[in-house]
């Protein structure tokens, strides 16, 4: 039956998640866009939460929720602030990165002592310098393990992850050459990760550089698990990244809207409260019905991921497309609705547009997005690497 | 949450659609130029159960929860997918229904629902709001209507009314004093071959030619008493106007599936063309903006589709919805020009033929802009759900 009703267990998360956020995320906003980084306590205050493992199987320590769960909370985290929430220490990408790719014995070692440690893992996937058709960064087989060697980009808040998946050429002795995922620890010797960029918004978490120079690790760090349908499941990966990337944009877009909002019913102009211009209320009606189409579509495709549909990675490239055009939408009117007030940082709003445009970065942009639903609206189902997922040569992405 | 269709939905959606696909569409294009409907296909559709609100829909109770206005906009977009104009043309009492549903007396729904019962025949009603010189500012309407004795005198003119010339009857506004503004509206259903009451022209239109959009005169109309609905004592405790925009809680999201189906339609259409078509040697063309335009037209629909179940949902659940119904309307609309616009970029020279379809659909959406307020009324209804104290934009 055809509902959009949360049950009780989703709605006590999204309240909890939600006066959280607002108590505790969005005061700490500016400061923590300053400092690069989440305030310690906050941090703190998070883990206890025990939001980090929310939609993981309980098997790995874990609360067992879905999707649909783990998108109502990230929407009412990003509410409060997004920066922070991507910056909170959780598995996030590199759980789906293992949900997707690693076998039962992979998650039970990499996965659940970073659940149990409630640590940030990361995936490195983006290339510093792209090679046509595959990654660049190398990992040649050499007796029971592999070297790996490149530079990743893009990695979101890297400074803080312990463990990360990293993506990369694999040359084995054969001279079988496809591509691979591997688990890295963050201390593995070899392992650099740079300063953080500093980037047009979301500094709460910079993405940095990380170098992989020489970096020995053994054969059981490989997923191996994934060889038989690697595109497949990749593509799994990246549809679990953009659903929830996607319900941030939510949060953060529905921030934008209310505060927009509260200011056009008082501030006044013309002796009126701002509100009364239909050019301006028009405005607001548009950020109103756009955040209504995000949720739903987010929630529509977490509910097709959760039930296994199909199509859930139609849908999840639907949300992405959908939210992160929305969430630029509502947060440039939101801007706009302010005026010279929205321009200046007295105000949020400048901050939730600049971290609206970085967040479209994360996960499958809006091009690619389409060109997955397009590809599957003409028949051609098979998930593929070189077009389903956002192969570094052709748009870096931040995970 | 959940997003599974219920197995009755799932079959008014396979019916309709069979329906769409092989008895509407091979129709669509003559009707089209015909600017008619046959009327033996209507009455075999009437026949066969085919009206404008799925009527196997679960009105709640024992079977489960109430699934009315889920179900009715599942069957909508089917429906408009063959053709949307037939939609209006089904046999039945149209935008007049629901006022009549509403705020009828036992008596009037009995007399008034009386003639659609009838199974060999093919009756219509229809709802005349707009005025020359009052459309989107339905506060604004000039028919008067004057007590004298047992009845009211009617004057003034209709027009733009679907079905307005073949309809039984038609639920007429007016006001008994235009002083009052809202407060002295009322509603009246008017009889067909009442005394006073004439059909002026005939619009010749853009899209939806199909369908009849026509235009009413009342002359000293006399109406009896008896056909002022839902009786004198109604009007003592609520004012007109909001049995008026009581309809249109109900009907916009219905309105809103409708373009989502001619939307989807031209998708489909643009879809296969591109998958047949496009270049000989490769199933997939190699402009890859045109796969990307696809991916863009079929999301955009699903976020239309996903707004509108979640106005009806809320109907069905009985929490107020009418910010819903407009946003998804606004929505609707707006998106489902952009597919049919979009559709006949993806065909090309081939989009603009009259027999590719996507040029009537193209034609046929623009309306769903318009009618049932405009996408302006609709952000004004939204607006005026987001600021609570503001009461004029
Ligand atoms: C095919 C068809 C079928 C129809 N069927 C029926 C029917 O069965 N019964 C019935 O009663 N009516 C029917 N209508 C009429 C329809 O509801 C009106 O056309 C519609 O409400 C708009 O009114 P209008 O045409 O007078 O436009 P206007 O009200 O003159 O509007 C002109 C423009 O001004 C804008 N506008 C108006 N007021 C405002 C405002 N306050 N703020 C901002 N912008 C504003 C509008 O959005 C529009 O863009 C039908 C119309 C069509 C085309």
């Amino acid at each position: 039956m055809i509902t959009f009703d949360l049950d009780e267990a989703q709605a006590m998360f999204a309240k909890t998640a939600s006066d959280f956020a607002r108590e505790r995320f969005r005061p700490n906003a500016r400061a923590a866009e300053a400092d690069g980084r989440a305030p310690d306590a906050v941090t703190a205050e998070y883990t206890a939460l025990g939001f980090g493992a929310l939609d993981l199987p309980e098997s790995l320590g874990g609360l067992g929720q879905g999707l649909v769960t783990r998108a109502v909370v990230e929407e009412a985290l990003a509410f409060g602030d997004l920066g922070l929430a991507l910056a909170m220490p959780e598995p996030g990408a590199f759980a789906a990165a293992l949900l997707a790719l690693g076998s039962g014995a992979d998650q039970q070692r990499h996965l659940a002592p970073l659940i149990e440690a409630n640590a940030k893992g990361g995936v490195l996937w983006s290339e510093v310098k792209p090679r046509a058709q595959t990654f660049s960064t190398v990992a040649l087989e050499e007796g029971t393990g592999f070297r790996i060697h490149g530079r990743k980009a893009h990695a979101v808040a890297a400074r803080e992850v312990a463990s990360f998946v990293v993506f990369a050429r694999m040359e084995r002795k054969s001279g079988e050459v496809r591509p691979a995922a591997f688990v890295v620890p963050a201390d593995t010797k070899g392992v650099r990760v740079g300063e953080p960029v500093r980037g047009l918004g979301l500094q709460a978490a910079p993405t940095c550089e990380v170098t992989l120079e020489d970096v020995v690790v053994d054969a059981s760090q490989r997923l191996a698990e994934a060889d038989a349908d690697f595109d497949r499941r990749v593509v799994e990966m990246w549809s679990r990244i953009a659903i929830v990337t996607a319900a941030r944009s939510v949060g953060l877009a529905s921030a934008a809207f209310e505060y927009a909002r509260a200011y056009a019913a008082e501030r006044e102009a013309f002796g009126k409260p701002i509100a009364h211009f239909q050019g301006l209320a028009f405005l607001i009606a548009d950020m109103a019905t756009r955040v209504e189409v995000m949720r739903a579509v987010v929630q529509r495709a977490a509910w097709a991921f959760d039930s296994g549909a199909k199509d859930a990675t139609k849908y999840a490239a639907m949300a992405a497309a959908e939210c992160h055009d929305g969430a630029m939408f509502v947060t440039n009117q939101g801007v706009q609705v302010l005026g010279g007030a929205g321009f200046v940082r007295d105000h949020l709003s400048e901050k939730w547009m600049r971290d609206a445009r970085a967040h479209m970065a994360h996960g499958w942009s809006v091009a690619l997005a389409e060109l997955v639903i397009g590809r599957r609206a003409l028949g051609d189902d098979d998930a593929s690497l070189g077009e389903d997922a956002p192969m570094p040569e052709l748009q870096p992405v931040m995970v | 949450m959940d997003f599974e269709l219920t197995e009755s939905q799932q079959n008014v959606r396979q019916l309709v659609h069979w329906l769409a696909k092989e008895r509407i569409r091979p129709l669509s294009l003559q009707a089209d130029r015909d600017h008619a409907w046959p009327n033996a296909f209507l009455l075999e559709l009437k026949q066969m159960g085919v009206s404008q609100s799925a009527s196997s829909a679960n009105e709640g109770g024992a079977d489960g929860p109430k699934q009315t206005s889920r179900s009715a906009v599942i069957g909508a977009e089917e429906m408009a997918w063959g053709d949307a104009s037939l939609i209006l043309t089904l046999p039945g009492p149209g935008l007049g229904g629901p006022p009549v549903r509403m705020t009828g007396t036992p008596e009037q729904k009995e007399r008034f629902f009386a003639p659609f019962a009838k199974k060999d025949e093919v009756h219509w009603g229809a709802y005349a709001l707009t005025e020359p010189a009052a459309g989107s500012d339905v506060a604004g309407i000039r028919t008067t209507a004057k007590k004298d004795g047992d009845a009211y005198v009617i004057n003034g003119t209709k027009c733009y009314i679907t079905n307005g010339a073949r309809a039984d009857w038609v639920v007429v506004f007016a006001t008994v004093d235009p002083s009052k503004g809202r407060a002295g509206h009322r509603a009246f259903v008017v009889e067909k071959g009442t005394p006073g009451f004439s059909v002026g022209k005939i619009e010749e239109k853009m899209g939806l030619r199909a369908s009849e959009t026509a235009e009413l005169v009342l002359e000293e109309c006399r109406v009896p008493v008896d056909n002022l609905l839902g009786g004198e004592a109604l009007y003592e405790k609520s004012d007109g106007f909001k049995t008026a925009m009581k309809t249109f809680d109900n009907t916009r999201p219905l309105v809103a599936a409708m373009a989502v189906g001619i939307g989807r339609a031209a998708f489909e259409r643009a879809r296969d063309f591109a998958k047949e078509a496009y270049v000989l040697s490769r199933p997939i063309p190699r402009y890859t903006s045109i796969r990307a335009m696809l991916g863009r037209m079929e999301r955009r629909l699903e976020a239309a589709r996903l707004l509108t179940w979640k106005a009806a949902a809320m109907a069905d659940e009985g929490i107020p919805n009418t910010k819903e119904a407009s946003m998804c309307k606004a929505f609707a609309a707006e998106v489902a020009q952009q597919v049919t616009i979009d559709a006949i970029e993806v065909m090309g020279a081939a989009g603009n033929h009259a027999d590719a379809f996507v040029e009537k659909w193209f034609r046929d959406v623009k309306v769903y802009d318009i009618f049932e307020g405009t996408g302006q009324i609709q952000r004004i209804v939204i607006a005026k759900r987001l600021f609570e104290t503001i009461r004029s934009f």
